[in-house]
This record gives C-alpha cells, structure tokens and sequence, in this order.
C-alpha cells in the first residue's frame, strides 16, 4: 500500500528543490499502456522519459542516449527482469529500480542482490512510486556523499545487532527477528551510515527522505526515534544503542561494521 | 510365507469361511481328542474292577489249594493281561519312596473291591531301574498276601488314571472359548484394512496433505482403497485447479489495478480522483488477502525466532498512525519461535477488524511462560453467539451490522485462525460482560 496518496495528478510529496530537472527516466515493460501510463506520470512530474518494451530495445536506449534512472518490470517476454538487472549491473552504475508483484518476496530479494537499488511493488501508487524515483535520483547524485545501500547485498553490524539490507531485517544479538516498518528500517539505516556522529533532527528528515516517501516533521522523527529505541533498547538492561544529544539530536552509539 | 500368502482367499467372504472352517475343525478336532481321553479313561478303570476282581478270584482259589499245586493253578488262571504265579516268598519288594501313582491305583483297587485286602498288598513297576519318570511305565508288579503267608504274586499292564467328567466339560469350554478369542483376533485382522480406509475419509478435507490410502488387504477391500484414492485424487485436482483459477485472476487484476491507480493522477475532479484511489485500495487488499489465503494453502513459512511485541508495536503504529485508537499494553519483548510473516499477517487481521468494526483496538500481551497470550479488544457491538464459529469460515461475513458498507474479503479472520493453529495456538472470539468484541490469541512456546 503506498503510504500517502495525494489527489491530485501532480503530486507534490517534496519539492524539486535540488533535483537537476530533465532526469532521463527508462521504463522497461511489456505492457504498452502501463508504459505510456506511467511515461506520461512521470513527465507530468518533470522527467524526460523513454519506453522500452523488452531488454533489445533498453540496450538499444542505452546505447543512443545517457540514463539517469532505469525503472525495470520483473516480468518481462525473453529475458527476465532479474536478467536484465544483472547484465545491466555488469555494465553500469545507472541506478535500477525493480518493479516486483506483490507478495514475491523472492523477486525482491533476488532483485536487491543482483544490484538493484530499489523495487516497488505493482500495482503501487502514484505518490510511491514519484518519491522513490526521487529519492533514488538523489542518491546516486551522491549529495551528502553517503553510500548506496543494498549494493550486493550488505549486512549492517553494530553492538550485534544485524541488519540486513535485502530482506530489510532486523536481527538481535540472539538471532531474534525484530521487526521494523519502513519508516524505522529507513531512519537506522541512516543512523547506521553516520554511526557515531551526532545527527540533528534536520538531517534525519533529509536522510530518511532521501530513502522514500518518509514526509514527517522534527516532532515525528522524534516519535520514530522513540519507537526505534524501544526495539533495540528493550529492557533496562539493554545496552544504549540510540543516545539523545540534548539540544542537538541523535547519535547511534556503537561503531558500525559492513559484512557479506 | 508368500505362498502362505497364495493359499490365502483373496475376498473377504473367503478369509471368513476360512476362519469359520479353521475355527470348526480346530474344535472338532480337539473334542474328537478329549472324547478319545475320556473313553479310554473309562476303559481303564473297568480294567482295574476287573483286575481287582479277578485277584481277589484267583486268592481265593490259590489259597484253598495244597501247596504243591498253588503254582500252577495259579499259572492255569493266567491270561495275557494278567500274568500270576505263586511262592512262598514275595518277588516284589515293599517300595522305600512312596509314589503318588501308586498310592492312587492301591486305593482304587481298595475302593473298586472292598473284599481285595490292600493292607499287605505291595505294588512296583515292572520296569524298576529304568530311569525314565513314572508316567511312562507301563507294567505293573504286585504281591498279594495270602493267610498262610504266602505270597501270590502277578504283573499286568497299567492304564492312565481316569479323568472326571468335569474335567472334560471344562476342558470342551476352555477350547471353545479359546478358539473363539482366536477366531475375534483373526477377523479383526482381517477388517484393519477396512478401518484404515474409513480412517482415511475421516481425515480427508481435515489439514494437512492429502495421503493416498495404502491399497492392501481382501479383494474387496483393496478395490474400495483403489476407488477411494482415485476420488481424493480427482477432488484434490478439482480444488487445485480452482484454487489456481483464483489465484490466476487475483494475480491478473493487478495490472489493471496498476493502470487504473496511474490514469486516477489524470483526472481532474480531486474527489473523484480520491475516491478511486480509496476504491483500488480496497480492491487490493481483496486481493492481497486473498492470494494470502490461498497461499497458505500450499506454502508454509520457515520458522525462526522473532520478537512478538516489535511486530505488533509496528502494527500498532501503524494504525495509530493512521488515525484509529489502538494501543498496546504489555511486556516489551516476548521470543517465540514463529513465521513471523504468517503471525503478523494474523496480527495484522485482528487489528484490522477491531479498528474497523469496533472503532478502537487495545492490544494486551502476557507472557504465561509456557506459552504467550494476546488479547486484542474492541469498543464494537461484538457477534452474536450463534455466528461465533461461522465468523472463521472462508468468504463468510456476517449480515449483521458488522459489515455494512465496511468491505473487506471475508478471509480476515480465516486466515488469522489458520495462522495461529499452524503454530499451535489457539484464536477465540468471546464477548466480554463490558462490551466490544474480544479476541484472544494463545501460543504455546515450543519446547526443547
């Protein structure tokens, strides 16, 4: 479900602000007026885009014209989208977002370790689909110079605690899953990419903004921290793991380690 | 044993006449065998009146004789049975242990014939030194006293000592009722395939996979195991192929669902346009659910340990999130080993329901130790007791107030059930004395 829906077509869940406009945007898919639909969605919202009906005519795109984002259907006539994912990944660093079916969790899972940055699940939203696109565009401009996560699929370590970038997993030193909604996996995510620095409230928003459609206030990034807190702090005994930096933020008190 | 197994009558109507048959000689056979015994019990004990009586005779007459002519009168009343002569002597010896057998034939000779003095009379077998035991002797040696002190010796054949007619009554009964236990056992064997095909359409349509009938046993049998896989085959293909048909359109729908999402940005009118998108959210999660349902059908999730209180926080929050009264009390971490997927989708269902039919959701979880209870309450008017368990059945929603102008796909709470039983719990609907609709969770911790 995708978590906020506006009413309108253009949808203004942040604003183009430091997006260079005229992003190249290609969507692969077999189906021609989910294609043109979403071709003309996106245009609407700022971005050249072009179609491609299988994996001949994307390398043909590829080949004529720089890409900015490929946006890749997992099912695809001839050759999958997870082959296509895979064989693009050998060639470029051109960011990919997979389109997956609901429910597949393995096409999710393959599609992250083969190289893709992100999926969405079909049918998704308007809203959902226009954040992760943003989002996604800003990374890989590399703004706050921050690695991109999900590359061959890492596993995140601190104090113990795993957090596994594919499954978007959560595990305690004792191997427990803990489990956490998207906005929390988004904010220690970006926690764990500036562990041990103090965050501001400011910065969280940006961070976790630039993950997807996380469209919240200072109030509510604290609300988040709290809830983060009370998965991986549970008891008294717990060691700290999150520290409140009174009057400047936040800071993920463990050193991080990246492992396979 | 397989040609044992060749001589078996294949019906079931053969291996009964069998049994019968076996059952009718075998005690045919064993009261020919205790009528033998009980005559020749007879028989013998006509032979000891008889014996008795033909010494106390030949006493008599060899002791009213002169010496000289005793032994060969007595020779002269001789026949094969009964061989006498007399002496002056006696040639048995007055036996040191005392036999039980022996003692037993003095006192019937006693008894058959009162006038036969068996106070002086001594009695051995004929075979004395032979090792064997004494119930395989055969000959008889006595001596008789006569008044002058003489003996009149004689040896004859010993018979086997009488049974009573009890004996033989009890004997007849206990073998009757013997080969009859026999004969229950042996029927019952013969009927375990029967019942392990009724066993079986028992279970069939119950969880878990469906399990052919071993086809074994009496012809008829056999045929009706045969028969009977082939109708759990046929129905099992029948519910696949519809089970697949739905998932098919389920999963199809999604395109158009996709399409429909993206051309609902182009139109102009906000509210309809919002309208829509709440309309494609509804069709989804319909969907959503039931591809869930059907899946659960097929797949199962592996199991691994998970925090219960993380996920139903999350779900919590999300709820509360979005605008409905749910709240969680409880513990701030509970481990169960689980399909965390399979349980937060059950969580997830139960919630659902109470903010949508009851308003609100309060979520309490207790750690019980042996296992882990959850209750989740709602402010709702709750069911009626009479649809208690038909809330649970697939598609069903209840005509009351509890759905009008809600939606939903009707698997909710069969799904949540189904999950919850999969891990060996518990789920129970109940009204509580205050109001609302209760749903209590169970779930045993598994133990090492």
């Amino acid at each position: 479900m995708a978590r906020c829906r506006a009413a309108t077509g253009i949808i203004d869940v942040m604003a183009p602000d430091s997006l260079p406009q005229e992003a190249h945007i290609l969507v692969v898919e077999d189906d021609g007026e989910m294609r043109t639909l979403i071709a003309k969605f996106l245009r609407q919202n700022g971005f050249r885009v072009t179609g491609a009906r299988d994996g001949r005519e994307m390398w043909e795109v590829l080949a004529g014209a720089s890409v900015d984002l490929v946006l890749l259907d997992v099912m695809l006539p001839g050759a999958s989208g997870l082959d296509l994912c895979r064989a693009l990944r050998a060639k470029s660093g051109v960011p990919i977002i997979m389109v997956t079916a609901r429910g597949e969790e393995t096409d999710r899972v393959l599609g992250l370790e083969l190289g893709a940055d992100d999926y969405i699940p079909k049918p998704f939203g308007r809203a959902e689909l226009l954040a992760r696109v943003r989002a996604l565009l800003r990374r890989s401009r590399g703004e706050a110079g921050e690695p991109m996560a999900g590359q061959a699929g890492e596993r995140i370590l601190f104090a113990d605690w795993s957090l596994d970038t594919r499954r978007r997993e959560l595990s305690a030193p004792d191997g427990t899953a803990v489990d956490l909604s998207g906005g929390e996996y988004d904010l220690l995510l970006a926690f764990c990419e500036h562990a041990q620095r103090v965050l501001s409230r400011d910065q969280l928003l940006d961070l976790a903004r630039n993950r997807m459609a996380f469209n919240g206030t200072e109030r509510s990034v604290d609300v988040m921290v709290s809830r983060l807190r009370r998965k991986l702090e549970p008891t008294d005994e717990s060691p700290s793991i999150i520290k409140t930096v009174r009057g400047a933020g936040y800071m993920l008190v463990p050193p991080v380690k990246r492992g396979a | 044993m397989k040609q044992l197994r060749r001589l078996l009558p294949d019906t079931l109507g053969g291996r009964i006449v069998l049994v019968l048959l076996v059952g009718l000689m075998a005690f045919h056979l064993g009261s020919l065998w205790l009528h033998q015994i009980g005559t020749e019990a007879v028989l013998g004990s006509t032979r000891e009146a008889q014996l008795a009586e033909r010494l106390v005779a030949a006493k008599r007459a060899v002791a009213e004789l002169p010496t000289a002519e005793r032994d060969r009168t007595a020779h002269a009343l001789s026949t094969a049975s009964l061989d006498m002569h007399w002496t002056q002597a006696p040639t048995v010896q007055p036996r040191q242990a005392s036999s039980a057998r022996i003692d037993a034939l003095r006192s019937r000779l006693g008894e058959l014939v009162p006038e036969l003095d068996v106070t002086g009379l001594r009695l051995g077998y004929g075979e004395d030194g032979v090792a064997d035991g004494e119930a395989s002797r055969h000959l008889l040696l006595g001596a008789l006293p006569l008044p002058d002190g003489s003996w009149l010796n004689f040896s004859a054949a010993l018979f086997r000592p009488p049974a009573s007619e009890h004996a033989t009554l009890l004997s007849t009964t206990a073998m009757a009722v013997g080969i009859l236990l026999l004969g229950l056992l042996v029927v019952r064997l013969i009927g375990r395939p029967l019942r392990a095909l009724s066993d079986a359409a028992d279970r069939f349509g119950g969880p878990g996979p469906v399990v052919p009938v071993p086809e074994e046993g009496p012809r008829e049998v056999r045929h009706a195991a045969q028969a009977f896989n082939r109708m759990q085959d046929r129905i099992d293909r029948l519910i696949a192929d519809r089970t697949q048909a739905l998932a098919a359109v389920s999963h199809d729908l999604r395109t158009p669902i996709a399409r429909l999402r993206l051309r609902a940005g182009f139109v102009e009118d906000g509210e309809a346009a919002h309208a829509i998108d709440a309309d494609l959210d509804e069709m989804e999660a319909m969907i959503d659910s039931t591809l869930a349902y059907l899946r659960g059908e097929t797949e199962s999730e592996p199991r691994k340990p998970a925090d219960l209180v993380a996920m139903i926080e999350t779900l919590c929050h999300a709820a509360a999130d979005a605008g409905a009264a749910v709240t969680y009390a409880g513990p701030s971490q509970a481990r169960l080993v689980c399909s965390p997927v399979t349980l937060k989708r059950a969580f997830s269902n139960l919630i659902d329901n109470a903010v949508k039919y009851g308003g609100a959701a309060r979520v309490v979880l207790e750690d019980k130790g042996r296992d882990i209870l959850i209750r989740i309450e709602d402010d709702g008017p709750g069911i009626p007791e009479a649809d208690m368990q038909s809330v649970f059945e697939p598609f069903r929603r209840l005509e009351t107030s509890r759905n009008r102008g809600t939606g939903g796909s009707g698997l909710g709470l069969t799904i949540a059930r189904r999950a919850v039983e999969q891990h060996g719990g518990t789920l129970v609907l109940s009204n509580p004395p205050g109001g609302g609709l209760l749903a209590s969770v169970g779930l045993p911790k598994p133990r090492n």
